[in-house]
């Protein structure tokens, strides 16, 4: 950073002194002890067959990696992580942007709005999921709503059947998730010159082509934002699954983020978590690399 | 998003401070304790050992008790300081197997001392024994309650329609037609939390398997039974006619237990298979005069054939590497009296293991001893199940069997493979 420069005061020396490199330290040691050691010895021991307990383990090379791809529940866990994540992404970006263009407009109400469509991203999410698991029952709020207002045919068993539930846990996500991705479209919209916009509106633009044509490309960045969060918070997306559904009926909603919580905690077989979470961390590193280098060539062009 | 990174920023935070603190502290301070007259105890949740712990204290004068209580992820906690050698004094253990702190696994390992010669120990009814007991013979953990399950039913509901609990598999059946004629729910059922799959299926194998042959574990150990050539069929398949007769509430596997909780107290549903803890914990939720009936499950048309379902609860072992023995022996000992049981269970809402001569005042209790002392006791089966992931395989195998996807004979080939993994 560049210090201030005052013309009546004297220019204050720093900018030739660098800090000492050992200030680095404690963030260095720190940052070995809770992250990477840990994280290292967690990658090593997915290549062994130790069980949690006392110190012998033998190294089993690929063992654990091989029977963690060949079962069947943890493809079925990345399938849903993935559908999930194309739901929710698809979802909660359509929402919010269509939030943020309404409440971007000069409706009275719109501060109020605002708030109210942020409220959700407040409340933690593992709350969120269990206040939805309730309103979700089959004598819950939501299918007591449907029957009272004539449309008992809707009622469905939203968490208990497995056709359904990875669904209901999409749109419970949305629902949290939709006001973030509108405040950080409406930090976009704000900066959308109204010139540009007043005179393709003089030119004769209506209010779909102006959107299309002017706002959307100028804020591609909050788009860019906004995408790359919601894929790789919704790879690993754990609370709101685990509260509503525990990943359950009989696997129909697991997502890699619950079963490596369950090999380790349930199954106490921890060398296969292990291996599933490097398979995981591995799967949104990559995804989240790709996708960031393809919306960043798009956002330059 | 944000408010994650937010918080793992916190926590990492923390962490470090309390990594500071124990670096500061230097690493003589594990779960023991530096003090020769400081005896500590490590427990999973619940403050039934804190009940007692103050008689102990006073028949031991400078003496003091520690209780390190986790009573989240106990099992991480204490295998990692059992693994590094700075567990407490005394633990809380798991009796039989299923996890990393259970007496046959902890125990065959050696972290857990030999107490076989214990003045106790011939005090240990032989339901217990084989579960607190190491593969290699030795006794090693004193326990303190019996759980079990069977029937909780909501007795004003059932007078109102003058309706008794059942005792035979017919009058079960009955028993339900009844109920729904009345409007009502027989027996709720909350799938949605998956650790309530298995009550029905073990109220029902307790008399239907493991009266017959209890050492059913360890013939599938020795590969001359199995889940599937069993009467688990016809347990399952039970669980299947109840749901057929309408016993249940609709879409089991939608249903929160809690929601289930709630019904029974307020009489819409009569009855809930749980574990006998529930008694109290349903009791304590519900409306002022709400009186509960705990009876064994009945699989059969003879009420003499009924078992219950009934295990060993909390035990408490020595840590092998402790240097205070003689203190950690006394205190099991002290442990295993009487009136320390008696004051455990009835902290713990459940029926003291131990109780000698005395007897506790409550329904479920006495309920329960009776059928200890007959010996018609089975115990919880997944206490002798080998592999951890036999549980699981049941726990989704009922959720799929509910929503239609599977059949008890499938349920039951997925759980034989898991306990030969």
């Amino acid at each position: 950073m560049m210090p201030i420069k005052s013309r009546s005061a004297k220019p204050v020396r720093t900018a030739g002194i660098k800090p000492p490199v050992w200030f680095l330290a404690p963030a260095v040691l720190l940052y070995l002890a809770i992250v990477l050691i840990p994280n290292g010895q967690g990658l090593f021991f997915s290549f062994t067959d130790w069980d949690g307990l006392g110190s012998t383990w033998a190294p089993v090379g690929i063992d654990n990696y091989r029977a963690v791809l060949s079962d069947p529940n943890s493809l079925q866990a990345i399938l849903n992580t993935f559908m999930l994540t194309l739901i929710v992404t698809i979802g909660q970006n359509v929402i919010g942007l269509l939030l943020a263009l309404g409440v971007n407009s000069r409706v009275k109400s719109r501060h109020l709005l605002r708030l109210v469509f942020f409220l959700p991203v407040v409340l933690t999410p593992i709350v969120a999921g269990y206040l939805w698991k309730y309103l979700l029952t089959p004598n819950g709020t939501l299918n007591g709503l449907l029957e009272s207002t004539g449309l008992g045919a809707w009622r469905q068993n939203w968490l208990g059947d497995p056709e359904i539930v990875l669904y209901s846990i999409c749109a419970a996500v949305i629902w949290q998730g939709a006001g973030y991705s509108m405040v950080i479209y409406l930090a976009g919209l704000q900066a959308v010159p109204a010139e540009a916009l007043e005179a393709a509106a003089i030119d004769g633009a209506g209010a779909a082509r102006r959107t299309w044509s002017i706002t959307l490309p100028l804020i591609n960045g909050a788009i860019v934002v906004n995408l790359l969060l919601c894929v790789i918070g919704n790879l690993k997306q754990f609370d709101t699954v685990f509260s509503m559904s525990e990943g359950g009926p009989s696997g129909a909603s697991e997502t890699m983020a619950t079963i490596v919580y369950k090999t380790a905690f349930t199954y106490l077989e921890y060398p296969n978590a292990l291996a599933q979470g490097a398979i995981l961390t591995l799967l949104v590193g990559v995804i989240g690399f790709v996708q960031f280098r393809l919306t960043q060539r798009k956002a330059l062009a | 998003m944000l408010s994650t990174k937010t918080r793992r920023r916190t926590g990492a935070a923390a962490l470090a401070a309390a990594l500071t603190a124990t670096a500061l502290a230097g690493c003589s301070t594990g779960g023991g304790s530096d003090d020769a007259n400081v005896l500590t105890v490590a427990t999973n949740g619940g403050d039934a050992m804190k009940a007692v712990i103050a008689a102990f204290e006073e028949a031991n004068p400078g003496v003091t008790v520690e209780v390190r209580d986790s009573p989240e992820n106990y099992q991480q906690v204490t295998a990692t300081q059992l693994t590094g050698g700075t567990a407490p004094d005394v633990i809380q253990v798991f009796p039989g197997t299923g996890n990393n702190v259970s007496v046959k696994i902890a125990g065959d390992k050696g972290f857990l001392l030999d107490v076989s010669d214990a003045d106790w120990a011939d005090t240990v009814p032989e339901s217990s024994r084989d579960l607190l007991t190491t593969d290699d013979g030795a006794l090693v953990a004193v326990p303190m309650t019996f759980s079990s399950i069977g029937g909780i039913y909501n007795q004003g509901a059932l007078d109102e329609l003058g309706l008794t609990a059942p005792a035979t598999w017919t009058e079960v059946l009955q028993f339900c037609t009844d109920a729904a004629e009345a409007g009502k729910v027989a027996y709720g059922l909350g799938l949605s939390d998956t650790w309530t799959t298995q009550l029905i299926p073990y109220a029902l194998t307790a008399t239907l398997v493991y009266a017959e042959d209890p050492d059913f574990a360890q013939h599938q150990v020795e590969g001359t039974a199995t889940f599937a050539d069993s009467p688990w069929q016809t347990a399952l398949e039970q669980y299947v006619e109840m749901n057929d007769a309408g016993c249940f509430n609709e879409s089991p596997n939608g249903t929160p237990y809690s929601e289930v909780q709630d019904a029974v107290r307020s009489g819409d549903t009569l009855a809930t298979v749980s574990v006998a803890a529930e008694n109290s914990t349903i009791a304590a939720g519900g409306p002022e005069g709400l009186e509960l009936t705990y009876a064994a499950f009945p699989a059969t048309d003879d009420p003499a054939d009924t078992f219950l379902s009934a295990t060993t609860g909390p035990s408490f072992a020595v840590n092998a590497a402790t240097d205070k023995t003689d203190l950690a022996k006394e205190f099991l000992a002290f442990l295993a009296e009487p009136e320390t049981q008696i004051a455990y269970a009835d902290r713990y809402g459940d029926t003291a293991a131990l109780p000698g001569d005395m007897a506790q005042d409550s329904a479920v209790a006495q309920l329960v001893t009776g059928y200890v002392n007959e010996g018609r006791v089975a115990s919880w089966p997944d206490q002798l199940w080998p592999s951890t992931t036999v549980q699981p395989a049941l726990f989704d195998g009922v959720q799929a069997v509910f929503s239609g996807q599977s059949t008890p004979a499938d349920v039951l080939a997925t759980m034989d493979q898991a306990f030969h993994e």
